[in-house]
């Protein structure tokens, strides 16, 4: 099973995007700022990051750049209400795979995300 | 500006509603019953406080939220959300959402685009062909899908309608009910499945249609008002450039106020030409002096008095019969509602009294705050003889046309109750010299 982490300050939308990919065959964790969430993927060792920018304690960001020198092949997919194309480029550059403003469309957050979760399952 | 958009008959669909249903505003099936002390009373509270506020504040969401929550409450579903579609966005999102974990769909989280199925069945209004309350159930099109023939040689239609269930699965929506505003859809109520795992009534179906009709209205309205005011603003703004144009502008927005009530065309220019011309009569008076600049706060508050009516719907406004007392109330809002929507633009917010004030009598027995002799804003003492003269003198729909001498002697036995007696001097010199007829 592929391994989803969901990072959001807002509980709120970890349970809906939890529940969302659940039923769609993931195992799906949540962290609710970036230093639990590079916690999680340490134990868990999670396949596939949608990570939020603007978060308590560790900006998304900074997590980027923390996972980057653990040397993780973890995918990143920012969701962010941040609608900045330098952050998107700089984003990009630490190797994200999709930058997606909220509010979002749900086929394109499920679309990118099963993409990536195929891209794994093949190389994998 | 027709009665469609009117704020005011939400009230007064709150009020019949009351009234229908002695008071058990939800039409509840046994099973949804909250074991609660008067759950029904609370939501006629709630409601009506809360389309009070609405009006107030000009703030349709509370009213939606109020909604969301009272559906979340009552009518036992694993989740209900609001999609509307603000202004300038060309998209849809949540703008309130309950529901149990994992169910609720986190505010601002998505949007659907017009692309979006969902918004398209709703939008090329596809979902008249199923139901006549245009209310979808998830269960119903898919029982159509499988199974109907005819429905299945529609491809267009059926294709549509299968890509619509699969956005209600993504939202987890059972049931969906779309919200129009002529004709235009502007949001859609969203919700999951019966917690008692039934189908949703018909009461309940028809309960749904109507708050989204209400919706609609609360929507409409505060956006009706907030263009008005963007109007007023940028008239006002106008006023520092060029103080002519100004004027001019401002008397075509009173004569698209004027124009919604067949029976006082012209009032509004008409009472502005009166009290300028009492006003001339009012030369040097300290009260004049109080004002930074007299004829021109006159002038427009003149312009803009009964801006209120606005709120105001036309089956009243053209009714040829006597108003009831109920209709009547109505009417005698429009001070208040004038007052409403000038106050918020700073620069107008003197206007803003005059406007409130032009229905209170000298004696203190006017409206709406009984504000007595010196209490009411000098303008407004003013404008409420040009008022009263004019209304007597043009043909209204309730009265006979009066002969203007008739008019000055009304004025003149009302002067120490209804007006003010220094203006009433200045009234009757006025009208000696000939100021005071029609287009003089
Ligand atoms: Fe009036």
């Amino acid at each position: 099973m592929v391994k989803l982490l969901v990072v959001d300050y807002q509980v709120d939308i970890c349970d809906f995007v939890k529940s969302f990919f659940k039923d769609r065959g993931f195992e799906v964790f949540v962290a609710h700022d970036g230093k639990e969430a590079l916690s999680v993927i340490e134990s868990t060792g999670s396949d596939i990051v949608l990570l939020d920018m603007k978060m308590p304690v560790m900006d998304g960001m900074t997590t980027l750049k923390a996972m980057r020198t653990m040397d993780l092949d973890t995918k990143v997919i920012m969701v962010t209400a941040i609608e900045d194309t330098d952050l998107a480029e700089e984003a990009k550059h630490h190797g994200v795979v999709e930058y997606i403003t909220k509010p979002l469309l749900l086929e394109q957050l499920e679309r990118t995300v099963m993409t990536v979760a195929e891209q794994i399952k093949m190389a994998g | 500006m027709t009665a469609d958009n009117n704020w005011l008959k939400l009230q007064d669909w709150i009020v019949e509603k009351v009234n229908s249903t002695n008071g058990a505003l939800i039409p509840m099936d046994s099973e949804n019953m909250v074991q609660r002390e008067g759950p029904e009373k609370d939501y006629q509270f709630f409601l009506e406080n809360a389309s009070r506020t609405m009006i107030r504040f000009k703030k349709p969401e509370r009213l939606i939220r109020m909604i969301v929550r009272i559906i979340d409450e009552q009518v036992k579903v694993s989740h209900t959300a609001m999609l509307v579609r603000r202004k300038g966005n060309d998209y849809f999102t949540l703008i309130d959402s309950k529901g149990s974990e994992g169910m609720k769909i986190p505010v601002g989280f998505i949007r659907l685009t017009f692309e979006n199925s969902l918004i398209r069945f709703f939008n090329e209004r596809h979902n008249f062909k199923l139901s006549d309350t245009g209310a979808v159930d998830y269960k119903e099109v898919l029982n159509l899908i499988q199974r109907d023939e005819t429905f299945r040689k529609d491809k267009e239609l059926s294709t549509l309608a299968s890509m619509t269930l699969k956005q209600m699965e993504l939202l987890k929506a059972n049931f969906c009910v779309p919200i129009y505003y002529k004709k235009e859809l502007i949001g859609v109520f969203v919700l999951g499945k019966k917690l008692s795992n039934r189908k949703f009534s018909r009461q309940e179906i028809s309960f749904f249609t109507t708050l989204a009709n209400d919706v609609a209205m609360a929507l409409s309205n505060a956006q009706l008002i907030e263009d008005l005011q963007e109007k007023i603003y940028e008239v006002h703004k106008l006023y520092e450039r060029e103080h002519r144009i100004f004027i001019h502008t401002a008397i075509s927005l009173a004569a698209a106020i004027d124009a919604r009530d067949p029976y006082t065309h012209g009032h509004t220019e008409r009472v502005t030409q009166y009290s300028l011309a009492i006003a001339e009569e009012l030369n040097e008076i300290p009260e004049a002096e109080e004002y930074g600049n007299f004829k021109e706060t006159l002038h427009i508050s003149a312009l803009l008095h009964d801006v209120g009516k606005i709120g105001v719907p036309d089956s009243i406004l053209n009714k040829k019969s006597a108003l009831t007392k109920v209709e009547y109330e109505k009417v005698k809002e429009h001070s208040n509602t004038g007052a409403a929507i000038l106050y918020p633009i700073r620069e107008l917010g003197d206007i803003a009294k005059e406007v409130r004030a032009h229905h209170e009598k000298y004696d203190g027995t006017g409206y709406p705050d009984g504000l007595k002799g010196s209490e009411i804003p000098f303008i407004a003492r003013i404008i409420a003889v040009a008022d009263t003269y004019d209304a007597i003198t043009s043909d209204r729909p309730y009265r006979q046309k009066k002969m203007s001498e008739v008019a000055v002697q009304v004025v003149k036995d009302n002067s120490g109750t209804q007006f003010d007696p220094i203006i009433v001097s200045a009234f009757l010199l006025a009208y000696r010299k000939g100021k005071l007829l029609q287009g003089a």
